[in-house]
């Protein structure tokens, strides 16, 4: 599936669960992300893996060649 | 391109809540378009720190999905934005907004889903909607704010 995001190659990194559950992120997955103290992640569980993301500040241009001029239009006209 | 924040403040004063209808939505997602500068100031400014309440309808779910959807885009970075960003919340289509539809339906005669949008606002009791589409001007019970002012 295409995405308007620019894609970064694949790593796998290593986190240790310690007391109370927490866990230490390794520096190059909080780089990679573009992460900082107060942000949010998203873990979302599938079977007995899971994939993270970040929740982003901003949503602002990220849809930049989805919608074309008429398109709110076109969908709307659709109904009637 | 600048915005003029003193009016729009004086247009959308703090503690009111407002609707935003998915012409908002896309304008801001967008960033190309003449009225994204404004979207961006209102959502990532005044929504996101809770100076506004912002309500959105799931038509506009639908139709801010419909787009990535059909160009093959992954879809889970809008769907992100319309369940987590902060302060932002998506009202069910319900009995009173179908019935707040069929008032402003009946009386300015609204294609169903702008309709269904206007009534959701009004379900909600909204102070205003914010919208992108200027043909909704002076046609809903609740004050309209169109993007193109500021």
């Amino acid at each position: 599936m295409a995405s308007n995001i620019q894609k970064k190659p694949n790593v796998t990194l290593e986190a240790v669960v310690r007391k109370r559950n927490q866990v230490t992120l390794p520096g190059e997955a909080i780089e990679a992300l573009g992460l900082s103290e107060g942000d949010t992640i998203l873990l979302e569980i599938i079977g007995d893996s899971a994939t993270m993301r970040p929740v982003r500040r901003s949503y602002a241009g990220i849809a930049l060649n989805v919608y074309d001029n008429g398109y709110l239009g076109r969908e709307r006209d659709e109904w009637q | 391109m600048a915005v003029a924040a003193g009016r729009l403040a004086a247009a959308l004063p703090a503690g009111e809540s407002i609707l935003l209808d998915t012409s908002v939505l896309i304008a801001y997602l967008r960033g190309d378009e003449r009225a994204s500068a404004v979207a961006t100031f209102l959502i990532d400014g005044w929504v996101r720190a809770g100076r506004n309440e912002a309500f959105i309808s799931t038509i506009s779910v639908m139709e801010v999905l419909v787009g990535p959807m059909k160009s093959r885009v992954d879809e889970t970075v809008y769907v992100d934005f319309l369940q987590r960003f902060p302060h932002l919340t998506c009202v069910p289509l319900g009995f009173e907004s179908a019935y707040c539809a069929a008032q402003v339906r009946a009386k300015h005669g609204h294609k169903p889903p702008d309709a269904l949008i206007i009534g959701t606002a009004m379900s909600v009791r909204a102070a205003k909607i914010v919208t992108n589409d200027a043909s909704w001007k002076g046609k809903s019970e609740i004050p309209i704010v169109t993007l193109a002012e500021f």
